[in-house]
């Protein structure tokens, strides 16, 4: 019997003849895959008898889609390419599709051929591809006015300036001379109908060119607008005018005398000493102004300065812009902005007080209500100077004014009461009046406290400096009192609302109530002012 | 009664107008032309605002703001002065002043400081 071994040996033999036996005898595919197991052999055996036939792709012709936009203005097309023997996409199968689709205009044939070319040649679908458009109608433009280069220019100059001011400028006027073209008429462009890919019309429309009317002063001459007078240019979105100025060549003296016009006036001068300049609008003084009384509506420029001597009163409507202040008063409702200093003077505003690059604060008291950048506040020597931001002044004046009639109001009813003590007589005939009084005063305080209720505060007003602010410095912001005892430089304050505090910030180089509130969310910790 | 305000003004006129216009307000308003005698009534007595007077005789505004608040901390005192800058009133703010009034007094800031 043979032993397990030789039985092993056996068939060890047996299966490895098998194997070059099939070798020998089996396909090269076999042949090849001599090393793979046989059931893996079988598998592979099928596969190579699969015929080749099955996998080859149906033939199809060359194709074309079209599609035609809701408004008849524009015509894509699909191209797809022939398969197997199909045949190629032909320039006359487009054309009776595009004609199939109505399509009679706007064809661009050239597109066309060239994705024919593309999709037979290369075998490749070239899809929505915009092979028609309509004739789009163009709009009728009703005549408009376009104004004159000179006057368009200054406005985009005063943009680009942006919130800096040029104080070369005769910035806040644009003067004209009689006869100055000031805007051209542009001639009606007529409307041209449109057309659709399959011919049907489409109607144009008026686009109307929004543009400011001739106003007051200006003529009509041939196709375009003039100045009937000399004056200043005035424009809106809505209409162009002049405004009459009264043109002074020359100071305001005993020559002159004091103005008052209701229009703008210019002062190719100085104001001397004494004299009151009014205008119901805009005053440019290129001289100095010295100690006199002015007054207008809008904006006073005055390329010089004001040498107020203390007696100085200038009322201003909007905004005041000078490059120096000295012992004045000014009350403006628009921004100050002052180049170089400003000196013992008395200012108030409904804005902010802009200095120049260098402009310093020294003595005399400013209230700003949107509050105040400057270089440099107070000097070495400590001369007071008072600062206040964040109260409308001109509430306070209001209330100063109810104040004073109700300390005097005060002590009339204080007299009274003292005349009523001795008799019955006195108490007969002045009690009527002793309750007018009492009502007087409560009439006032009704008007005060509805005022401090509605004063306009603007708790993110700043004091910013850019260089040194030095002892004798007061700052009040909303109320809040805060001395400067030591020499510091280049912060701002403001006021910390929960702490009930002046707090200072690192100064960085922005200025407005806006910015003040950003510029204040930017600095993490802001420490109390030390003083 | 609505909030109380005590006065310290050597000024009687000024004392006699602030107790009228205020006690008007709906305000409890007491008055003494005694800066001496004003500091005891501010230690004695609760008062939502205090108004002194910085320069007087016997005490200054800035002496009774510094008594006061050494007795009272919360004490909200606004001083009564011609110039902000007046060295007293800057002591009176290290003191612990909450404002300055400037003469004879300001209604806005009065009624701020009780609001």
């Amino acid at each position: 019997m043979p032993s397990i071994e030789d039985r092993s040996l056996d068939n060890l033999i047996r299966g490895s003849e098998e194997l070059i036996r099939d070798l020998e005898t089996g396909s090269p595919a076999q042949r090849s895959a001599a090393a793979l197991p046989d059931l893996m052999m079988r598998e592979l055996e099928k596969q190579v008898t699969v015929p080749l036939e099955s996998f080859a792709e149906p033939s199809t012709d060359g194709q074309v889609e079209i599609s035609v936009s809701r408004d008849e203005m524009l015509v894509r097309a699909s191209f797809h390419p022939p398969t197997g023997d199909g045949k190629p996409l032909l320039l006359e199968a487009v054309q009776d599709a595009i004609e199939g689709a109505r399509i009679t205009a706007g064809v661009d044939w050239e597109a066309v051929k060239g994705c024919l070319l593309t999709c037979n040649e290369e075998r490749v679908d070239v899809r929505e591809v915009v092979i028609a458009r309509g004739k789009k109608p163009i709009d009728e433009i009703p005549p408009y006015l376009v104004l004159s280069d000179r006057l368009v220019s200054r406005e985009k100059k005063e943009e680009s300036l942006g919130a800096r001011v040029d104080f070369k400028e005769l910035s806040l006027f644009t003067l004209v001379k009689t006869g100055e073209e000031l805007a051209v008429l542009m001639p009606m462009q007529d409307g041209t109908m449109g057309a659709t890919v399959r011919g049907n019309a489409v109607a144009f429309s008026k686009q109307r060119i929004p543009f400011p009317r001739p106003g007051k002063n200006t003529v009509w001459d041939a196709g375009r607008v003039i100045a009937k007078c000399d004056g200043r240019f005035q424009v809106t979105a809505d209409s162009f005018w002049i405004d009459e100025v009264l043109d002074i060549l020359g100071d305001i003296d005993l020559r002159v005398g004091n103005i008052d016009f209701p229009g703008d006036v210019v002062i190719r001068g100085e104001v001397r000493d004494g004299f009151a300049v009014k205008a119901g609008k805009s005053i440019l003084c290129t001289g100095c102004i010295g100690a006199a009384r002015i007054d207008c509506g809008g904006d006073l420029v005055t390329q010089q300065g004001i040498v107020g001597k203390e007696k100085a009163v200038i009322r201003v409507g909007g905004t005041a812009e000078a490059k120096f202040l000295e012992g004045c008063a000014l009350d403006a409702g628009g921004p100050v902005k002052v180049r170089t200093s400003i000196l013992n003077s008395t200012i108030h505003t409904k804005d902010r007080v802009e200095m120049g690059e260098r402009g310093i604060i020294i003595g005399g008291i400013v209230k700003a209500q949107n509050g105040v950048s400057a270089a440099q506040i107070g000097t070495e020597r400590g001369p007071r100077t008072e600062i206040h931001s964040g109260i409308d002044f001109k509430v306070e004046q209001k209330l100063v004014w109810i104040r004073d009639r109700n300390i005097a109001l005060a002590f009339k009813l204080r007299e009274i009461d003292s005349k009523m003590k001795s008799g019955a007589k006195e108490r007969e005939v002045l009690a009527p009046l002793r309750e007018r009084i009492a009502a007087a005063i409560h009439n006032l305080n009704e008007s005060a406290r509805s005022l401090v209720s509605g004063l306009d505060r603007n708790e993110g007003a700043d004091v910013s400096i850019r260089g040194d602010v030095y002892p004798g410095t007061y700052i009040e912001i909303c109320h809040v009192s805060h001395f400067v005892t030591r020499p510091r430089r280049s912060l701002s304050f403001r006021l910390d609302k929960a702490q009930g505090k002046i707090v200072e910030t690192k100064w960085e180089k922005i200025s407005g109530s806006a910015a003040a509130g950003k510029a204040a969310a930017a600095t993490p910790a802001p420490r109390q002012a030390p003083g | 009664m609505g909030k109380s305000i005590l006065v310290i003004d050597d000024e009687t006129m000024i004392l006699d107008a602030i107790k009228i216009i205020f006690e008007d307000m709906g305000y409890s308003v007491q008055t003494t032309p005694d800066p001496v005698q004003g500091t005891e009534v501010a230690i004695a007595q609760d008062f939502d605002l205090i108004l002194t007077d910085i320069r007087m005789p016997a005490r200054n505004g800035a002496e009774i703001t510094e008594a006061v608040r050494a007795k009272k901390p919360n004490a909200r005192i606004l001083v009564i002065t011609a110039y902000p800058n007046d060295p007293l009133a800057e002591r009176a703010i290290k003191a612990g002043a909450v404002g300055l009034l400037k003469k004879p007094f300001e209604i806005a800031k009065i009624l701020d400081f009780l609001a």
